[in-house]
């Protein structure tokens, strides 16, 4: 299977969300900034949480939540960073029809932090491979390991049109 | 005289777009190796810390490895500086942040290292690679110098206080390149042709926009100086790159030159390789001027050993070079290296220098960019074709350009073609948009 194939419905599924997603306006937004990812090189911080295991599970049964088509809005808002704020691009990521294709598949969890993750999966579109290699970060909220803002935006932002208008979320 | 390379803005965004398509080739090492290794010695060097800022988009859908390349190698040199005893005594303290290759990741970045959010702000941002620069013209408002970075987008032909790797010729005042236009030269065209006897060049694209896009624009540059142009479109969806190669080795073509993505550049040697066209040259650019050669296309020999870059700065594989094999030594503990953490280590350098001419007054942003914005024919000790910043108020319509030019050969790797700094045309100068 080519990965081109996919790769190209793959853009066009996440195309209707992109307006929301390219903010160049110099922020004042409502919603709050999603985790900046800054580390510190110096110091010596948790660079994983105390139970990476219970952890890297969590991790992934919430991705596999959030792009399952079979999830509700609520149920991927529940495992999306700030995902109260993010109803219209997540409106827009899944409400497509294709979108509802695109399943992911986590592949590895590295901790950065005790409340971050570097997460590779792939991303496929009805079952074939779109993106192998891809990489986003996992960020605890609330107790809660869920999939960032950055991560969404990003692949939301992949159509390749360079809308300039800024939206709420991303 | 002015020589860097203007037109690098546009490839480099057209790779990346073409990136966005692709799919990720070969084995490579896992972001975590970076993020905990060495960098984290402690310095020697004992005054106040000197920050700096690296935005990488480190994590993306496209892969975690494909923007690493310059933050690795800026992160080297301030290891190195660091165990040599800083910038008059301060250690410089490097604060990473990924982006996540989004807009909104990006502009968080900017705010956190530029407006120290935790009372940390950095003196300025070095090895800036990030697939979406939305935070530019923040960073450029608070008058942060952002100091060799990568012209993924138009950013650094757009905004004062942005100097990009490869300079800039534009007035930077808000709007990019000359009212919206940026300009890019045909030398790369030229030196196949003058140096190599080139006459015909395949050009393989897919049935989509922005590949399509950046084949008309290297399609232009070839017809304007005097090619044959032979135009090989490949569907987007179902690529049938056999009867491309057969195409294009039918007609002649002595390069090929191509708008698709490192998948599909695979899979075009692969059918090169198989229909027996034979090429003076397959060219590529920056991004792929790495030792990954053998894995991304070890299915096609021939093909892989008819692969040369072209680019802006010294080839990290020429050990004969002084200034290269101080990268290579103090990045003997990369499993890959790349033409991207070479121009990396050059930015890092780059800042270095600007601090030490600012440490009898103070090294403040403002003194920084003043050194920065007086740069003229900058070289990083020979790494980069020389940089300047012109702020030109019309754009150019000819200029002299040096090349930096490399072959791949099994056994020997990234084999430099003559000097670069002797590698220089007077060549036209086209428009495009970003």
């Amino acid at each position: 299977m080519r990965g081109t194939v996919v790769a190209a419905a793959l853009v066009l599924v996440l195309g209707p969300a992109l307006a929301a997603c390219s903010d160049d306006s110099g922020g004042g937004g409502s919603a709050p900034p999603p985790t900046p990812s800054v580390e510190q090189p110096t110091s010596a911080p948790a660079t994983a949480p105390a139970d990476p295991a219970a952890a890297t599970t969590q991790i992934k049964a919430n991705w596999k939540t959030f792009f399952d088509p079979a999830s509700s809005s609520a149920d991927k808002q529940a495992v999306l960073e700030n995902g109260e704020q993010m109803g219209p691009v997540l409106k827009a990521f899944s409400g497509d029809k294709r979108g509802g294709q695109v399943q992911a598949d986590v592949q590895k969890v590295e901790f950065t932090a005790a409340t971050k993750a570097t997460v590779t999966y792939s991303l496929t579109l009805n079952g074939a491979t779109a993106l192998p290699n891809a990489s986003g970060t996992a960020v605890q909220q609330g107790g809660t390991w869920k999939v960032s803002v950055n991560t969404l935006c990003a692949l939301v932002a992949l159509s390749g049109d360079a809308s300039q208008s800024p939206g709420a979320g991303c | 005289m002015p020589r860097s390379r203007p037109g690098r803005a546009a490839e480099a965004a057209a790779a990346v777009l073409l990136l966005l398509a692709g799919t990720a080739c070969g084995s490579r090492l896992p972001e975590s190796d970076f993020e905990h290794g060495n960098s984290r010695t402690p310095a020697p060097s004992s005054g106040t810390p000197i920050r700096v800022g690296i935005i990488t988009s480190a994590t993306s859908p496209v892969g975690g490895d494909t923007f690493t390349g310059p933050r690795d190698g800026a992160q080297a040199y301030f290891d190195r500086l660091n165990a040599r005893g800083g910038i008059a005594g301060h250690p410089v303290q490097v604060r990473l942040c990924d982006d996540g290759g989004s807009g909104v990741g990006n502009n968080a970045c900017v705010h956190q290292l530029v407006d120290g959010a935790d009372g940390d702000a950095v003196v300025a941002l070095v090895a800036t690679t990030a697939l979406d620069y939305a935070g530019a013209s923040r960073v450029s408002h608070a008058r942060v110098p952002d100091i060799g970075g990568q012209p993924i987008g138009a950013a650094y032909d757009t905004y004062p206080h942005l100097y990009g790797i490869y300079g800039s010729l534009a007035p930077r005042a808000g709007t990019p390149g000359w009212g919206g236009k940026l300009y890019g030269g045909t030398e790369v065209y030229r030196y196949f042709k003058r140096e190599q006897g080139a006459r015909t060049a395949a050009v393989v694209s897919y049935n989509q926009a922005a590949s399509a896009a950046y084949a008309r624009l290297v399609e232009q540059g070839l017809k304007a100086e005097g090619y044959k142009v032979v135009s090989e479109l490949v569907d987007f969806a179902l690529p049938n790159f056999r009867a491309a190669a057969a195409d294009l080795k039918q007609q002649g073509a002595d390069l090929v030159f191509d708008a698709i993505d490192t998948h599909g550049n695979a899979q075009l040697c692969e059918a090169m390789d198989q229909v027996g066209a034979k090429v003076i040259a397959k060219v590529t650019n920056v991004q792929n001027w790495t030792s990954t050669v053998p894995e991304d296309y070890k299915n096609s020999p021939r093909c892989r050993n008819a692969l040369w870059a072209t680019g802006s700065s010294r080839d990290f594989d020429d050990a004969s070079q002084a200034a290269v094999r101080e990268f290579r030594d103090a990045t003997k503990g990369l499993k890959t290296h790349s033409q991207w953490q070479l121009e990396g280590w050059a930015a890092a350098m780059w800042f270095t220098d600007a601090a030490k001419s600012c440490a009898g007054t103070g090294i403040t942003r403002a003194c920084v960019d003043g050194f920065m914005n007086r740069s003229e024919n900058y070289t990083a000790d020979g790494l980069l074709v020389p940089v300047s910043f012109e702020r030109l108020a019309k754009p150019p319509t000819t200029r002299r350009t040096c090349l930096s030019v490399a072959r791949w050969q099994d056994g020997k790797g990234w084999v430099s073609q003559g000097d670069m700094d002797g590698t220089c045309f007077d060549v036209p100068q086209l428009p495009y948009s970003p």
